[in-house]
C-alpha cells in the first residue's frame, strides 16, 4: 500500500514534470514562431531581432542593439525601421541566406571579438567602433568590388578604413565634437558670441565664474578625442605616415605642452573644476548644463538632441523649452592655430574570407549601410551625420529636423579622426593621464608631455 | 573435476588479490586527492604555467606572430618608474586594507561575541547587514560608491557634507582623497569577511581558559592579550593571508570606482594588469605582471608563516 503511493507519487511527479517541460517547450515553440529565435519557416517575418533573411545557409553577425531593426528590441528605435527596410532589401536579394545576429555585452565586445578573429574564428561580419578598426586590419576583408564612389567619403574616412588600396571597413556614420555653450549667459559676458580662441574662453571664463553661481567651461577629461582637439589646433601630430609616433618631434612636443598648458589655465583661474578630473561619462556635462551649473562644456553633437533637447531622464522641474539657450560652435583654439574637432561614429566590417557566395553575400550586406539611401536614411531617423559628402548635399536623401546639423556639418570640414594604427590605444591612454596628472597639480605640463612622449616611443618600440 | 578443483582456488587467489590491491589502493590518500588534483592541475597549474611561459614572450592580440624574448618583459617593469609608482600605490593600498579589514573585523567580532554572550538583541542583523557588503560584487560596490562620492550636489556623501556647510569634497579628482576612498570602499566590503573568521575563531576558545584567568586575577585587557590573542593566532593568521591575497588582487572595485585614476594615482597592480592585457592587448607584459603579482603573494605568505609561528598548528 504504501509502495502503490510511493509510486503514484512519482508518476504525479512525472507528469507535472513533463508537462512542465512541454509548456516550456511550447513557449520556445511560440518565439520562434514570432520570428525571434531559432530556424525559420515560410511564414517568418523576413527581418527579426536576431535573424536578417529566411534562407538556409547561415552567416553569423555581431553588433549592437543599437542597431536591432526590430523597435521594441532597439536601444535607438527611431531608427529601427530605416534599419528594416536596409536589412529587407538585402534579405529580398539574398534568398538563400540567413544572417544569424547575436549582440554582445559592449564591455567585453571588442575583447572578445579580437580573440576570436585571432583564433580565426570571427563571426562572418561585425559592427565595428571606428576606432577598433586599425586593431583589426590583419583580420578585416577588403569591400573595394561592392561598395560604390568611395572617394565620395570624408577624407578622414578613407584615411582610417584603407590600407594599400583596400577599403576594410564601411564607415556609417559619424559625430564630431562642439562647443555647447549657454546663449543668454554669454549674452551677458560676450556680446553674444562664443568664445573663439583661448585667450577668449578663459576671459569670459572667468567673469562667468565670478559673477554667476555655475562653472565656466568643463570638458570629458577621460576621452583623448574630447581634448585632442587643443593639441591638433596648437599643431601637433600624432604619427608620421607610416604610423610612427611624433610626440618627441619640436613642433610636436610644444603643441602637446601647450594643449596641456590651456588646461592647467583653465583649472588655476577656476573656470574649469579640478573635479573635471572625474568626469568620465559624456553625459554628465549636459547633466550639469541643464541644472544650471555650467555655461559651456565640449560634448558630442549628438547630445543636443540626446541629452539636452529630448532627455530621458526625469527633470520634471525644468522646462521642456530651455534646451533652446544651448548653442553650438567650435572648439576654441589658440590664438595662431586653427579649428579643429575629433571624429568618431561606427563602422561595419566583414572577416569572411575567399570568393565564396557567402563571403558576397555578407560583403553585399555590410556594403549596404554606406550606400548613399540607407546612409541618408539612417542619419536622418538617428540625428546623425553621414559619412558621405553627397548625402548631405541631397535633401531627398538626408534632411534632418535635429538643431544645427548645419553647423554640424560645417564643423566636419575641420574634422580628424583618431590615426588608425594600434599605437593609438597608448596615445590616448597616455593623453589622458597627462592632462588628469596637469588638472589634479600632480605634474606641470612640460614633465606630463615629457613623460607621454617617453611611455608612448618605449611602448613602439617594444619588442 | 580435477581442473574445477584447481580452477576454485586460483579465481579465489585471484578475487584476494585484487581485493588486497583494492584495499591497499583506498588506504592510499591518492585515490581520494585524485579528483581535486584533477581539478587543481587543470584550471589552476595549467593557466598558471601558460601565464608563466607566455611572459617570456611579446605575445599581443593584434600580432598573429610572438616571439621568445627571455626576461625582456621583466627587464622592462624592473626599470619602468611608473611600476615603481604602482607598486607604491598598491603597498599603500594593500597594507591600508589589511590593517583596517583584520582590526575592524576583530573589533565587530569581540562587538558581536560579547552581544551573543550577554543575550544582547540585534546581533544577528548587525552579523547580517555587515555579511551583505561582502556579498554584493566589487564592481557594484564601485559603482555604488562612485555614484555616492559624486563631486557636486548630486552626490550623495557631498549633499550631506553641503547641508553642514561642509565641500564639496573632490573624493575622485584628488589624488590623496581618490587614494583614501578606495581604501574606504574596500574596507567597507571586505571587513565582514575577516569579522566572520574572527567570530568562528572567538567560538572555538573554552571558556574554562578565561574562568581559569579570571581566578588569576586577569583583567579584560589581560585576558584579551593572552587568552584572547593566542588563541587566535591560526585564524589571524589564516584571515591576513587572504585580505592580504584579496587586497593585492584587488581589481573590480578600483577599476569601477576610480578606473586607477586621477592620472595614475590609484592604479594597483592588477588593474595595470588588465590594462596591459586587455586594452592595450599586451598579453606577454600583462602576464608578467600577473607572475610579479604571484611570486608576491608567494612572498608575504612567507614572510607571514615566519611572523606567526603557526606552522603546527595549521
Amino acid at each position: 500500500m504504501t509502495k502503490g503511493k510511493r509510486s503514484l507519487t512519482r508518476r504525479k511527479a512525472l507528469l507535472v514534470g513533463g508537462a512542465t517541460v512541454a509548456g516550456g517547450l511550447a513557449g520556445c515553440q511560440d518565439e520562434t514562431e514570432d520570428g525571434e529565435s531559432g530556424q525559420s519557416d515560410g511564414s517568418d517575418p523576413l527581418v527579426a531581432h536576431e535573424r536578417f533573411g529566411t534562407g538556409d545557409a547561415e552567416l553569423t553577425y555581431q553588433t549592437s542593439t543599437f542597431y536591432t531593426p526590430v523597435e521594441a528590441e532597439s536601444d535607438q528605435p527611431a531608427a529601427a525601421p530605416a534599419l528594416r527596410t536596409q536589412h529587407e532589401a538585402w534579405a529580398e536579394n539574398h534568398p538563400d541566406y540567413r544572417i544569424d545576429v547575436s549582440y554582445p555585452a559592449f564591455g567585453q565586445w571588442k575583447d572578445n571579438l579580437l580573440t576570436s578573429a585571432a583564433e580565426g574564428n570571427p563571426p562572418d561580419g561585425s559592427t565595428l567602433d571606428s576606432q577598433w578598426v586599425a586593431d583589426f586590419y590583419e583580420y578585416l576583408q577588403p569591400l573595394n568590388d561592392y561598395v560604390e564612389d568611395i572617394d565620395d567619403f570624408f577624407p578622414f574616412v578613407r584615411e582610417t578604413t584603407m590600407r594599400d588600396g583596400d577599403l576594410l571597413a564601411a564607415w556609417k556614420y559619424t559625430g564630431c565634437r562642439c562647443l555647447y555653450y549657454r546663449q543668454d549667459v554669454l549674452d551677458t559676458y560676450n556680446d553674444g558670441d562664443p568664445p573663439e580662441t583661448w585667450e577668449e574662453l578663459l576671459t569670459v571664463g572667468q567673469d562667468i565664474v565670478e559673477s554667476e553661481d555655475m562653472d565656466g567651461y568643463m570638458f570629458q577629461s577621460s576621452t583623448a578625442l574630447a581634448n585632442l582637439p587643443y593639441f591638433w589646433s596648437s599643431g601637433g601630430e600624432l604619427l608620421d605616415d607610416e604610423g610612427a609616433p611624433v610626440l618627441d618631434r619640436d613642433a610636436n612636443r610644444r603643441a602637446l605642452v601647450d594643449a596641456l598648458g590651456f588646461i592647467q589655465d583653465l583649472v588655476e583661474t577656476g573656470v574649469t573644476p579640478q573635479r573635471v578630473a572625474s568626469i568620465e561619462e559624456v553625459e554628465a556635462l549636459p547633466r550639469e548644463g541643464r541644472a544650471g551649473n555650467l555655461a559651456m562644456f565640449v560634448g558630442n553633437n549628438d547630445q543636443i538632441e540626446r541629452n539636452l533637447k529630448n532627455v530621458v531622464e526625469d527633470d520634471d522641474d525644468i522646462p521642456d523649452d530651455r534646451w533652446e539657450r544651448w548653442r553650438v560652435a567650435r572648439i576654441p583654439r589658440p590664438a595662431d592655430g586653427e579649428h579643429t574637432t575629433g571624429v568618431g561614429g561606427w563602422t561595419e566590417g566583414a572577416f569572411r574570407e575567399g570568393d565564396s557566395d557567402g563571403a558576397a553575400a555578407m560583403k553585399e550586406f555590410i556594403a549596404k549601410f554606406v550606400e548613399p539611401e540607407a546612409m541618408g536614411r539612417y542619419c536622418e531617423a538617428a540625428a546623425l551625420l553621414p559619412t558621405r559628402e553627397s548625402v548631405f548635399d541631397d535633401s531627398d536623401l538626408y534632411d534632418p529636423d535635429s538643431p544645427y546639423q548645419d553647423r554640424f556639418r560645417e564643423f566636419l570640414q575641420d574634422g580628424v579622426a583618431r590615426p588608425a594604427r594600434p599605437i593609438y590605444s597608448t596615445i590616448a591612454s597616455e593623453y589622458v593621464v597627462a592632462i588628469q596628472d596637469v588638472v589634479t597639480g600632480q605634474s606641470d605640463p612640460e614633465s606630463a608631455a615629457d613623460t607621454m612622449v617617453a611611455n608612448v616611443n618605449e611602448e613602439y618600440e617594444a619588442p | 573435476m580435477t581442473r574445477v578443483a584447481t580452477a576454485g582456488p586460483t579465481a579465489e587467489r585471484l578475487v584476494e588479490r585484487a581485493g588486497s590491491v583494492a584495499r591497499r589502493l583506498l588506504d592510499h590518500p591518492l585515490p581520494w586527492l585524485a579528483p581535486t588534483l584533477v581539478v587543481l592541475a587543470v584550471f589552476q597549474l595549467y593557466p598558471m604555467v601558460e601565464a608563466v611561459l607566455m611572459s617570456f614572450t611579446n605575445e599581443s592580440l593584434v600580432r598573429t606572430e610572438s616571439e621568445f624574448v627571455g626576461l625582456g618583459q621583466y627587464a622592462r617593469l624592473a626599470t619602468d618608474p611608473q611600476f615603481r609608482e604602482m607598486l607604491r600605490v598598491t603597498g599603500i593600498y594593500a597594507f591600508s586594507s589589511v590593517v583596517l579589514h583584520v582590526l575592524l573585523g576583530l573589533v565587530l567580532a569581540l562587538a558581536i561575541d560579547y552581544g551573543v554572550r550577554r543575550g544582547l538583541r540585534g546581533h544577528l542583523t548587525t552579523r547580517v547587514s555587515v555579511l551583505l557588503a561582502w556579498i554584493v560584487p566589487g564592481i557594484i560596490i564601485g559603482l555604488v560608491w562612485k555614484v555616492m562620492l559624486v563631486e557636486n550636489r548630486f552626490g550623495a556623501v557631498n549633499h550631506f557634507l553641503g547641508t553642514l556647510g561642509i565641500g564639496p569634497v573632490p573624493f575622485r579628482s584628488d589624488p590623496t582623497l581618490a587614494l583614501v576612498s578606495t581604501i574606504v570602499a574596500g574596507t567597507w566590503r571586505g571587513t565582514a569577511f575577516s569579522m566572520i573568521m574572527f567570530y568562528g575563531g572567538l567560538q572555538r576558545i573554552p571558556q574554562r581558559l578565561y574562568e581559569a584567568a579570571r581566578v588569576d586575577g586577569a583583567g579584560r585587557w589581560n585576558r584579551f592579550r593572552h587568552v584572547t590573542l593566542p588563541q587566535l593566532k591560526p585564524v589571524l593568521f589564516v584571515t591576513t593571508v587572504l585580505v592580504t591575497i584579496y587586497a593585492l588582487n584587488t581589481f573590480d572595485l578600483i577599476f569601477a570606482l576610480t578606473g586607477g585614476g586621477p592620472g595614475r594615482a590609484t592604479q594597483v597592480l592588477a588593474l595595470f594588469m588588465y590594462q596591459e592585457a586587455f586594452q592595450d592587448y599586451a598579453l606577454g607584459r600583462g602576464a608578467a605582471i600577473a607572475v610579479v603579482m604571484l611570486v608576491t603573494n608567494l612572498l608575504l605568505t612567507g614572510v607571514y608563516l615566519y611572523l606567526f609561528d603557526v606552522g603546527d598548528e595549521l
